[in-house]
């Protein structure tokens, strides 16, 4: 059987996997800031919040 | 032959007077406490907010740090076990385990019950937990399907009865006392019945359950042994089924997480009441320990890959009728059908190792698996909560949790056959 030295599928999955899950988390965060600064606009963010609307192109 | 002829005939063939099923005994019950230290904590919420007064939302945050600090420290726990034997390891757990329950009992601040219940129990949790199911590989040649399914069981049904036990004292004796009572009976049996543990068959002059003399007595030396374990253990982290067991055990909690923790919400959004809401999680629960229990044996006597696939499929797809639904009896019934792959999802990963890395030591190996597990919990736990601020109901919820596990089975297909060992340098401990 050949196996590769470097386990490039394994990790690329799982590289794939964590991105993924990032971007979930971002797009959802984002949104959810979005929607408390859109009800009220004095609403004072968090630095998570700010990042997350930053890092999402959709917010 | 008929198949009840032939799991008679299966069943007479296990030699239960081998020790490794002593082993497996002491297992279960580490894995009765361990577990229930986790599922101890939705009883002890209402008792903090009356006596101190705090925010259940801050209370909340020692249980997500206990879910870190569980993912983080399981690869140590697994290297400890390795280094120094996983009875030493259960022992620095049990030590933290008596530590953290008194000091949660007497906690007076919030920090204080961060750091008993957050960070003590975290550590305590993966010393306990990870080393188990490697040690009772190590003491099955064959039968570990049987082996780990009865262990896995327990970790559904251990909990279940020590939280029954728990409500009753709480209501009695009130939570401090019971926590203390808890830990210190909890250490005493965990004492006792860690003086029959042994780490490996060598240490009683026996060889592990279904091994015989010719392939196992040459490697007995324990030096050598260690050794090569460790050396070893670097030729794991090379293959990609290292990686996608990983990942694969990381979607499969992920998805299972969003529903242990939104379903009940979900159904409540719904019309539905509270009461028959967590009565669809209770039949989940019941039913999902009946395939805990034989989704390894099946594994390890059939196709673990292929088992394990379906499992996958299978809580990918009994989760999209929920979005649809709104009859409880049509929760129910889903419920049913979702808790027979739940419940085989995630038992089958001690056979995977075993199947691509043979007679093997896989503490290591289970510990890196269980930090992706914790992770994937900690994710899909926090994903019903979130996405009910964002849009009002938890349907998206419902669709992520089964992109996850549809992802998880996808990744599956990729990984390599386990018919035969990974390695040619693993074929010689096979």
């Amino acid at each position: 059987m050949i196996i590769s030295t470097i386990p490039i599928k394994g990790v690329s999955l799982l590289f794939f996997t964590i991105v993924f899950s990032f971007i979930l988390l971002v797009y959802f965060f984002a949104w959810d800031s979005q929607n408390r600064i859109d009800e009220n606009s004095s609403y004072k963010t968090s630095w998570f919040q700010e990042s997350s609307i930053f890092i999402c192109p959709l917010h | 032959m008929s198949i009840t002829l032939k799991i008679k005939q299966n069943i007479s063939d296990i030699d239960f007077k081998h020790y490794g099923w002593v082993i497996v005994t002491v297992g279960a019950i580490a894995q009765m406490i361990g577990s229930a230290i986790r599922m101890a904590f939705g009883i002890i919420i209402d008792p903090l907010v009356e006596e101190f007064s705090w925010d259940p939302k801050s209370i909340g945050i020692a249980y997500a740090i206990m879910s870190i600090v569980t993912a983080i420290s399981s690869p140590m726990a697994g290297y400890c076990s390795m280094k120094i034997g996983a009875r030493k390891t259960m022992y620095v757990g049990l030590l933290l385990f008596l530590i953290g329950m008194l000091w949660t009992a007497l906690a007076t601040t919030i920090f204080e019950f961060y750091m008993s219940y957050g960070v003590i129990f975290g550590f305590a949790q993966s010393m306990f937990l990870v080393p188990v199911i490697p040690a009772v590989a190590i003491w099955f040649k064959k039968r570990l399907g049987l082996a780990t399914g009865i262990i896995i069981g327990m970790w559904s049904l251990g909990p279940a009865i020590v939280i029954q036990l728990m409500g009753i004292m709480l209501d009695s004796i009130g939570w401090q006392q019971t926590f203390i009572i808890s830990g210190i009976v909890g250490t005493i049996i965990m004492v006792i019945a860690l003086q029959f543990f042994r780490n490996t068959p060598q240490e009683m002059n026996l060889l592990p359950y279904g091994a015989s003399k010719k392939d196992y007595l040459d490697k007995n030396n324990k030096e050598n042994k260690n050794k090569y374990s460790l050396n070893l253990q670097k030729i794991v982290y090379g293959t990609n089924e290292f990686w996608s067991l990983m990942n694969v055990h990381f979607l499969g909690c992920a998805g299972h997480a969003v529903i242990l923790i939104g379903l009940v919400p979900l159904m409540i959004s719904k019309g539905i009441s509270y009461t028959d809401s967590v009565m669809c999680l209770t039949i989940i629960m019941v039913v999902s320990i009946s395939t805990r229990f034989a989704t390894p044996i099946l594994g390890d006597s059939i196709n673990p890959k292929i088992i394990m696939f379906f499992s996958f499929l299978g809580q990918g797809l009994f989760v999209i009728p929920w979005v649809f639904t709104e009859d409880k009896w049509m929760f129910y019934l889903v419920g049913i059908l979702w808790a027979i792959p739940y419940g085989g999802e995630g038992t089958l990963f001690p056979i995977m190792n075993r199947k691509y890395y043979g007679f093997f030591p896989m503490d290591t190996t289970y510990g890196w698996q269980i930090l992706a597990a914790s992770f994937g919990m900690a994710l899909g736990g926090f994903i019903p909560g979130l996405v009910f601020d964002v849009t009002g109901g938890y349907e998206y919820a419902i669709w992520i949790s089964a992109f996850f596990s549809i992802l998880g089975a996808f990744v599956i297909l990729t990984l390599e056959t386990t018919k035969r060992i990974l390695r040619p340098s693993f074929e010689n401990l096979g």
